[in-house]
């Protein structure tokens, strides 16, 4: 639906008392606006982002986790248990343990579903192969989910407001009142039966996150979309909402410094890392490169980066170990001499040239117990901190160099719901307000990240969600 | 290499380090082949893609993100590229620099050529006569003669130039043999890639759709039973006549529909020079399918004569300017999908 200007607000029939208002254009959001439509509610969607950039954190997306038997979607069962054990893996702790339940076993629909609102799913995958029985993989990522829910919720019926922001939810005794929508003309308060907030996180709003990171924040880039500013969640915790999840919770990745301030999405992440070796500003390293296994490493090295001075770090590989990870976005920076390459990066040399030598040492220990260096069970335990696998020395010319910054892609802290995604505040479930998606993702997750997961959570709780909004 | 090479080069890597575009078209399979490009490689790719431009509604990087990227209209530039790097010989090269005139001046040529040989061979009877027949205008043998000349002219201009495209392209584990080639062709013809892994092919609009398929299908479906019927002429039997005059119906269909659409496409997506050389090809390709409908419903009137010269001296200028112009796409087309297939069939993918 086009965009309509402020002054088609009226046109809108915004007095409507009987509509279901929802609060973001993300996967969540689109799973309830569909299933409100579907149960016989109008729908009107707001959407902060204009139409190229709509779709929130979803255009990072490109596959699914559900609960299944064998089927036609994938490459064999995956069962209660074993998901839920993979979810306590990468988690380490599970905000509610009967919240990831209930979550893991309303999953089990779900591709069905897609493909009833126009999803295509991948016949072949070529790459990702650890993830082709646990998750569904639909074709062109999310954008193009995206893309044909927003066809669907068209022919639905729903109305989208582009460019358009929740600024202040008003609720009074636990009960929805009104929305104050914000555009560049003006703002308007819109009537509705009920709202649905699905706008995600506050991943993309600095101030809100220097009260949690401090200074460090200005390190930080942001993965995620530039319109998560958490304006909607802010307003739903100050009309009373209680929280869900740490502050501190969230996903962060190492990612390649000269990506972008926001909206990096999958292409600026760096997994060079296990296999050569990670350097701080002071040319020291400070972290076991090669201490885990994918998935979980990929998520412990934002951090790590984000505890180091001014949030920079930098890995570097030698000519042996080029083609063992993901091609980059960005071209690597490439000197023939170690001096030559923190010259161009702009960090300690000398720190780094003893480093790399203290490091190239312990080869020879492999040598004498006969291992192959780079393998998984090449480790030098002799330096500090050791290296646990893939160990080979860094040596022969020429160098790669990938400066790397914390990247941020969402965060868990959000509003508390129940099984029926309803917002819980201070004094009890509020009667017409729903939370679905990544601002309700902190009441199942603490930290750590499942791939494919986020979609779940939004696809579960977005479509109760969407029922529950449409039958107040 | 050329700030656009660069462009490209740049393009790609952000789309290797993302992936998401894997299982529309060839080109995605075959970036993941690659830890990183040369000018080789965009030259081969920009020949794969077939411009369904799905890689583009879907990306969540195009023009308004700072990578700023556009893969349907960086390959068609390179494509064109590649159009006028290899042409051969190479002031023919002008030719495509200045396509509409081109076009005009060979078709001008052409027509005013044919009626001159008719003219000359059969004198101006056939001008003002309703009751010739076309091989009364211009003879069996000379009709055959000239025929097999244009044939042989267009395949052997089109070998040099897809020779020297495959010089371009090719690296180890890409190579083209019999089978590959024949692989290809394959490919081509059943429109492998048209249907953007069944997402459709976002064209003329940003939504799925089979109409460039379809039409596409249809134009080269209807030129190539017109090659194969006219080797009956002059037989004009009934079964031949029919056959003509469908293959050109689908011609017409196919070219005036494909015509219609791209001036409502998504002109971002489209190097401009490319649409340039666009229009009069595909309207070559219409007015031959239209005459070639017209001229044997016109038969025993005074009009047969007319319609019937131009339709052949615009086929004479379609051959003619084959080598030349947009025409050139089905043998680099041809060419790059014989290479992945020799690609896909050596790589192995090694998952993480």
């Amino acid at each position: 639906m086009r965009l309509p200007a402020i002054s088609d607000l009226k046109m809108l029939d915004i007095s409507n008392s009987d509509q279901v208002i929802v609060i973001g254009g993300g996967n969540a959001a689109l799973c309830a606006a569909m299933t409100a439509a579907e149960s016989g509610s109008e729908v009107l969607m707001v959407e902060s982002a204009p139409k190229p950039l709509r779709g929130g954190n979803t255009k990072y997306t490109r596959d699914i986790r559900y609960m299944h038997d064998e089927d036609v979607f994938t490459g064999g069962s995956y069962q209660f248990q074993e998901f839920f054990d993979d979810l306590l893996k990468v988690s380490g702790e599970v905000t509610d343990l009967q919240m990831a339940e209930f979550t893991i076993r309303n999953s089990t629909d779900i591709p069905q579903w897609m493909s009833d609102h126009g999803i295509i799913f991948k016949k072949e995958i070529q790459g990702t192969l650890s993830l082709k029985r646990t998750n569904v993989f639909f074709m062109g990522g999310g954008k193009a989910l995206i893309n044909s829910y927003y066809d669907r919720a068209e022919k639905l019926g729903i109305r989208t407001l582009y460019e358009t922001t929740a600024t202040k939810v008003l609720v009074s005794d636990g009960v929805f009142e009104g929305v104050i929508l914000k555009t560049q003309k003006g703002e308007m308060k819109v009537r509705g039966k009920s709202i649905v907030v699905a706008s995600g996180g506050f991943e993309a709003n600095a101030e809100w996150l220097s009260t949690i990171w401090g200074e460090k924040t200005d390190g930080f880039q942001v993965r995620g979309s530039r319109f998560n500013t958490g304006l909607p969640l802010k307003s739903l915790i100050n009309a009373g909402a209680q929280t869900a999840g740490d502050p501190r919770g969230g996903h962060m990745v190492a990612v390649d410094a000269r990506g972008p301030k926001f909206d990096g999405g999958i292409v600026t992440r760096i997994d060079a890392i296990p296999w050569g070796i990670v350097v701080n500003i002071d040319g020291m390293r400070f972290y076991d490169e090669g201490e885990d296994l994918w998935p979980k490493r990929y998520a412990i090295w934002g951090k790590l980066i984000a505890e180091q001075k001014d949030q920079k770090a930098f890995a570097i590989v030698d000519s042996t170990m080029r083609r063992k990870y993901m091609p980059t976005a960005f071209e690597p920076i490439v000197s023939d001499t170690l001096e030559g390459l923190a010259a161009k990066a702009g960090f300690n040399a000398e720190n780094f040239i003893r480093t790399i030598k203290q490091y190239n040492e312990s080869a020879m220990d492999l040598v004498k117990a006969g291992i192959q260096p780079g393998s998984f069970e090449a480790s030098a335990n002799n330096i500090v901190p050791k290296k646990s696998h893939f160990y080979s020395p860094v040596q022969k010319p020429p160098f790669f160099l990938y400066p790397l910054r914390p990247g941020l892609t969402f965060t868990y802290m959000g509003v508390k719901v129940d099984r029926d995604a309803a917002v819980i505040s201070q004094r009890g479930k509020m009667r017409n307000v729903f939370a679905a998606g990544e601002i309700m993702s902190g009441n199942i997750l603490r930290s750590g990240y499942l791939a494919g997961f986020g979609l779940t959570i939004g696809t579960v709780f977005g479509r109760i969600a969407g029922k529950e909004a449409s039958s107040i | 290499m050329t700030e656009l090479m660069e462009d490209a080069i740049r393009q790609f890597n952000i789309c290797n380090a993302c992936r998401y575009c894997e299982g529309y078209c060839a080109v995605w399979d075959a970036i993941e082949r690659q830890p990183s490009f040369l000018t080789s490689d965009m030259k081969y790719y920009s020949n794969l893609c077939h411009d369904c431009r799905e890689c583009y509604y879907v990306c969540p990087y195009t023009d308004d993100h700072e990578f700023k990227l556009n893969i349907p209209k960086v390959l068609s530039e390179l494509r064109l590229e590649t159009y006028s790097e290899n042409i051969w010989p190479r002031f023919a090269k002008k030719f495509l620099d200045h396509p509409i005139a081109s076009w005009g001046t060979v078709a001008s040529i052409s027509i005013i050529f044919t009626f001159g040989l008719a003219v000359f061979l059969s004198g101006v009877k056939f001008l003002v006569s309703p009751s010739m027949l076309s091989e009364q205008i211009i003879p069996d043998p000379y009709f055959k003669v000239l025929s097999l000349l244009l044939y042989a002219y267009v395949i052997i201009i089109w070998s040099v130039e897809g020779m020297k495209y495959w010089h371009s392209i090719k690296k180890p584990g890409r190579k083209i043999t019999l089978r590959y080639f024949l692989l290809g062709l394959k490919d081509a013809f059943q429109h492998k890639y048209f249907g953007g892994g069944g997402a459709g092919c976002n064209y003329p609009g940003e939504k799925g759709t089979t109409t460039r398929l379809v039409f596409h299908a249809m134009l080269l479906g209807g030129f190539i039973l017109d090659l194969a019927t006219i080797l009956f002429y002059p037989d004009m039997g009934r079964v031949i006549v029919w056959s003509y005059t469908a293959g050109a119906a689908a011609m017409f269909l196919g070219s005036s529909f494909l015509l219609a659409f791209k001036p409502s496409s998504n002109q971002l997506l489209m190097a401009t020079a490319m649409k340039q050389n666009d229009y009069p090809f595909t309207t070559a390709m219409m007015l031959t399918g239209l005459t070639g409908i017209l001229f044997p419903i016109v038969s025993g009137t005074l009009l047969y004569s007319y319609f019937f010269l131009i339709h052949v001296a615009l086929i004479a200028a379609i051959f003619l300017m084959a080598p030349y112009s947009k025409f050139l796409h089905p043998v680099f087309r041809v060419v790059s999908l014989a290479a992945n297939r020799s690609e896909a069939e050596s790589f192995t993918f090694e998952g993480s």
